[in-house]
């Protein structure tokens, strides 16, 4: 009997330690994934942020007549803006610059008119978890970064098509 | 300092016994006594209290991503709005394809208040107004527009309305006020984003 109440405490002991232990485990194993977790969110949403808001100065600075169009792209088939750059003095010259995402990233590259873009040759915008635009009734709409997962998406409405329309 | 050392390799080829007694001290290796009942129950709860504090780092870190998130989606709400009153021809256009696309509208005068309600990822619900809200709402769009007056006298090229009189504008000036609210449990609003501007519409032909 005596023996037998000698051994409850470091029973006792060595059970708590366990749990002590597998605590500790739980406690900094679970920590390490929740911070992955919240900075994967943080950077996906700082790279969307900065992909729309370029998106949006882009688009921006060439609101013009016949400019701005929404195009599938030759190299995976997503949506593409393509801003249409020509020279007033000469409109043959000039350049097409596609806006596009492939390959967990927004990029964008410049072509010769009317030509399709060597697309190795793009820059990068910034790292987004998907793209998608549409043009309807003179506004593009895009999502850069979150593909329509949370909210609605960015609506830029081109001054240029207002004024074609009349208004 | 040599004979540190050679007590060190003495030790490291000696038996394990002996390897430790080179590390640890006489006094710690002699006491057998283990760690008390207490000693643990005290250190569980010194871990329980630091994790305690831990995980709500990691709340309040995961809040702050869920607001930042909230805020992007409200900015882009807000400047929708505003973006499609300035792509409109008329702010009778403007209310009809608010209407038109699900929001609810109120007339007061020279102003119109246009509701829109959306859940908390942002799907739109039924729309209501500030006193009615829908089942489930987590967010009010309210966009304030308001007739601010004639402005006969302003050119097209001059949307402000305060430049030098050129006759024959006849068009409206209007201010537009787009903004998100947060919904709180009680029905309670909060004000996230909010986006002012004024928009003017020259009268159209046949229309003075």
């Amino acid at each position: 009997m005596r023996g037998r109440n000698a051994l409850t405490e470091p029973v006792t002991v060595l059970v708590l330690m366990l749990m002590f232990g597998f605590a500790v485990y739980s406690l900094v194993y679970e920590g390490g994934e929740a911070e992955k977790r919240l900075s994967a969110e943080k950077s996906a949403r700082m790279g969307a942020r900065v992909a729309g808001s370029y998106v949006k100065v882009r688009l921006r600075q060439n609101d013009a007549a016949d400019r701005i169009s929404v195009e599938p792209n030759g190299l995976n088939g997503g949506d593409s803006i393509v801003i249409r750059n020509r020279f007033p003095e000469d409109p043959e010259s000039g350049y097409d610059a596609w806006i596009y995402w492939a390959d967990g990233e927004l990029r964008e590259v410049l072509a010769a008119p009317g030509e399709t873009p060597a697309w190795e040759g793009a820059n990068v915008i910034a790292k987004t978890g998907g793209f998608s635009a549409v043009m309807k009734d003179g506004a593009v709409s895009y999502d850069a970064g979150n593909a329509g997962v949370v909210g609605p998406p960015d609506t830029v409405s081109l001054r240029s098509a207002a004024e074609a329309g009349g208004r | 300092m040599t004979r540190l050392r050679k007590a060190f390799s003495k030790a490291a080829a000696g038996r394990p016994e002996n390897r430790a007694a080179a590390f640890w001290p006489r006094a710690v290796l002699k006491n057998e006594s283990g760690f008390s009942l207490l000693e643990i129950v005290l250190s569980i709860a010194i871990v329980a209290l630091v994790s305690g504090f831990v995980l709500e780092m990691f709340a309040v870190s995961a809040g702050e991503n869920r607001l930042a998130k909230n805020t992007d989606a409200a900015a882009a709400v807000a400047g929708n709005a505003v973006e499609a009153l300035k792509a409109q021809s008329s702010a009778a256009g403007f209310i009809s394809a608010q209407l038109a696309s699900g929001g609810l509208a109120w007339e007061n005068g020279g102003e119109t208040a246009i509701y829109r309600c959306y859940d908390k990822n942002w799907a739109e619900l039924p729309a209501g107004g500030k006193d009615a809200l829908p089942e489930g709402a987590a967010f009010l769009h309210e966009i304030i527009l308001r007739d601010a007056g004639s402005r006969g006298a302003a050119s097209r090229t001059d949307p402000a309305g305060d430049g030098p009189a050129k006759p024959g504008g006849g068009g409206r000036m209007y201010e537009i006020r787009s903004t998100v609210y947060k919904v709180g449990e009680r029905g309670n609003l909060a004000e996230m984003v909010g986006f002012e501007t004024k928009k003017y519409f020259p009268a159209a032909r046949g229309e003075f």
